[in-house]
């Protein structure tokens, strides 16, 4: 084994068995060069301006909003999982804890990123703490995701430093240990967190006079997305958490997680998707009866213009929502796993069509009489960018998987055993 | 606007944000702080100083995983 | 006491000539970006065009100019808007833009109705010798910031400073005049003061004719259009073609029922 491979073999937790360094390089590889293009379209947007998207004064929100509020809707599973796992002591789903929260992390990263390109003064971010505006749903975001990044942060390095070189150190390995005890806590403060900015993202949109297509009425100050948006959110972060592992097993070719967490990540997706269909449902009946029409926008006009005609509205609440929550529900196909791996994708497929519908939709339907339906299509730039968080995704989970105890039998509970 | 700048005034809605952004921040600085307080606390005590020098021990054959086990002793 | 600062378009006296963009540019020093389009430039007065949906000799066509409504319930920029960038003094009545804050995050774009706020998308620059012509009292704007139409608030502060001179404390309403009513050759843009009845232009926003866009939803903007042809009045709600069952006017109840409209 040459010196370097040596090197690489001791940061390997012991009896674990992972690809030679060529191979996992030669995996790491092309996903490297996806980071590179997008952090180089990035820098062109920071240092040229957002003239280098398509993004114009009508499309002011394009593709990198849409990807924001896909991952943090999919990165769901991280605060869910904790939730359940730590709050409602289901301790059957403690095996997929690691990878719930480098996931979380991922997407979570990943989306403040993209944001800091995303705005014109990334400098002035910190303006938002300085002046808040607290009847702004977005000034809420800003504060819960930040906190929450740091809380996730925090809940990956008791991961981290279980790395087999890195629990050498004594000190490493005793604040692993002092932080794992008061992961609790960061469980029970991320899932407020969440609950509040989940919910915010929809009152991003709910709460939008001027485009009655996403304007809703709703409880107090939160419009009915608010609660839409937690609701999908959670619904489908176990579905994306159960894609997640599902693929890395496909990658890996081993199983990593006892088909029962599949099957139990599996139900508990199925019954809060079929809760959310219920309610997306209602609310888009009363969407269409009441609140547009009261505005002066009358129902059906929205779904003239192709492609966003009515079979978008039909896709995404029975094709990605009534389908897998019924797959994921009725004993037969929960208990298949391919039924089950597909159901996720459609359900994952559904929270980002809504997403899409929200942000993108919203801004290409007219709202003046002598308005136009506009399009959008994003610029080589965005697109890059987009690309460089999957790729930042893969490469940080992959770097985790080879390096860190994720999949350990008892989650990391028994690595401290003397002698190792 | 930000207490102290001119045309400020407080709301229902300034008191509720900024006692929940403090209550979450006080929380997640208490956790981390905890945690680094109760290593130090670890690393300080008598029976780690013991530990450290005696690395063939029977009682601290491994003295950082002794130490991060039975805290309470510490 | 305060002001209510607004304005009454009369659609019928607008030729679509544009003066009132080209005065709006020059006083606000808005750059001359040839690489801009029609989506991404900027332009605080914007004249937009509307037809009543028929073909050859039955074909109307009329010219709308858009700018910030300076909408007073709910002002959806100032409530959005996550830093505070955007206030509505309670003075003028006027949404006031503070660049210097802005993040530029254009939530205000999206959130705004009448799609009257314009992102810098790029540095602003201006051709050798143009930055003679540049007016002295506004600020240029930096790149990634949000703007839009503050109701020429300079001019309203050198009528402030008139004022004081003269030992008033009310500005002379002659003294405050926007460049775009300034500029207009027909005299369709008419500004002036809500608050008082007495003001030409109050008696102007309550007549039959008069009509706000979007009114249904319920931002009460104080940019009133007005007209005599019915087709433009349905203009003010979506859908607003003649030819379009959906149609809605926006006149108030009372005239309505007279008119039997």
């Amino acid at each position: 084994m040459s010196s370097m491979a040596l090197a690489d073999s001791r940061w390997i937790a012991r009896g674990e068995e992972r690809v030679s360094l060529p191979r996992f390089l030669a995996w790491l590889a092309p996903w490297i060069v996806l980071l590179a293009i997008g952090v180089y379209a990035a820098g062109l947007c920071l240092f040229y301006g957002l003239n280098q998207t398509n993004m114009d004064n009508r499309f002011a929100f394009g593709l990198w909003i849409f990807l924001d509020l896909g991952i943090i809707a999919l990165g769901a599973g991280a605060f869910f999982t904790g939730f359940l796992v730590y709050i409602l002591k289901r301790a059957e789903l403690r095996p997929i804890l690691n990878t719930a929260v480098v996931v979380g992390f991922i997407c979570y990263s990943g989306a403040v990123a993209i944001l800091m390109i995303d705005v014109g003064q990334p400098l002035r971010a910190w303006f938002t703490f300085w002046h808040p505006n607290t009847h702004s749903m977005l000034t809420e975001v800003t504060f819960c995701i930040s906190c929450y990044l740091t809380v996730l942060g925090l809940e990956y390095v008791p991961i981290l430093l279980r790395n087999r070189q890195l629990r050498k150190l004594p000190s490493f390995l005793v604040f692993e240990r002092q932080l794992h005890k008061l992961v609790p806590v960061l469980a029970a403060v991320g899932t407020l967190l969440s609950f509040f900015h989940q919910g915010s993202l929809g009152g991003l949109y709910g709460v939008l006079r001027g485009r009655p297509f996403a304007f809703r009425e709703g409880i107090f100050i939160w419009p009915s997305t608010f609660f839409l948006f937690i609701l999908s959110a959670i619904a489908t972060g176990p579905s994306f958490l159960m894609l997640v592992v599902a693929i890395v097993e496909r990658v890996t070719g081993r199983n990593l997680v006892a088909q029962d967490v599949f099957r139990r990540l599996g139900r508990i997706s199925g019954v809060l998707l079929g809760v959310y269909v219920a309610a997306k449902s209602i609310d888009t009946l009363i969407w269409l009866n009441f609140t547009s029409p009261s505005e002066g926008f009358a129902p059906w006009q929205y779904y003239i213009y192709k492609p966003f005609g009515t079979p978008v509205l039909f896709t995404e609440i029975v094709l990605f929502g009534l389908v897998p929550a019924f797959l994921l529900t009725f004993p037969r196909t929960a208990e298949h796993r391919g039924w089950r791996l597909s159901a996720a994708a459609l359900a994952c497929c559904g929270v980002l069509m809504n997403r899409f519908v929200m942000t993108v939709q919203t801004l290409a339907l007219p709202t003046l009489s002598f308005d136009e339906f506009l399009s959008y299509t994003p610029s080589w730039q965005e697109l890059a960018s987009f690309g460089a968080v999957i790729a930042y995704g893969v490469i940080v989970y992959s770097l985790s998987y080879r390096y860190l105890p994720l999949f350990s039998r008892s989650g990391g509970e028994d690595s401290h055993v003397p002698g190792h | 606007m930000f207490p102290g700048i001119d045309g400020f005034h407080w709301t229902v809605g300034h008191i509720v944000f900024i006692c929940l952004f403090f209550a979450v921040a006080a929380t997640i600085l208490t956790t981390v702080s905890s945690a680094a307080w109760r290593t130090a606390r670890i690393f300080g005590s008598e029976r780690w100083l013991t530990c450290a020098g005696k690395r063939i021990s029977r009682n601290c054959r491994n003295p950082t995983a002794d130490a991060a086990m039975n805290l309470q002793d510490v | 006491m305060s002001a209510r600062y607004g304005m009454v378009i009369d659609l019928d006296r607008c030729t679509g000539c544009g003066s009132c963009m080209v005065a709006c540019a020059a006083e606000n020093n808005v750059p001359a970006l040839p690489q801009a389009t029609a989506r991404t430039g900027i332009t605080p007065m914007l004249v937009r065009k509307a037809s009543n949906g028929k073909e050859g000799n039955l074909r109307r066509e009329a010219f709308i100019p858009i700018l910030c409504m300076h909408c007073e319930h709910e002002t959806p920029c100032v409530h959005v808007c996550p830093q505070q960038a955007v206030e509505l003094d309670a003075a003028t009545g006027i949404v006031m833009q503070m660049p210097q804050r802005c993040l530029g995050c254009r939530y205000c774009m999206t959130a705004c109705p009448y799609h009257a706020r314009y992102f810098n998308w790029w540095d602003p620059a201006w051709s050798a010798g143009m930055e003679k012509s540049l007016n002295p009292g506004v600020a240029t704007r930096m790149r990634g910031v949000v703007e839009k139409c503050n109701f020429c608030h300079v001019r309203f502060h050198a009528a402030k400073e008139k004022a004081a001179a003269a030992g008033r404390r009310e500005i002379d309403p002659a003294d405050y005049i926007p460049a775009c009513v300034e500029a207009c050759p027909t005299g369709a843009i008419r500004f002036g003061n809500l608050s008082d009845p007495n003001d030409p232009v109050t008696q102007d926003a309550r007549s039959a004719n008069a009509f706000r866009l979007l009114a249904r939803i319920g931002t009460e903007p104080k940019v009133y259009y007005k007209s005599n042809e019915e087709w433009v009045r349905r203009l003010a709600e979506s859908g607003g073609q003649s030819d379009s069952p959906t149609h809605t006017t926006r006149i108030p109840a009372q005239q309505a029922e007279e008119l039997h409209v």
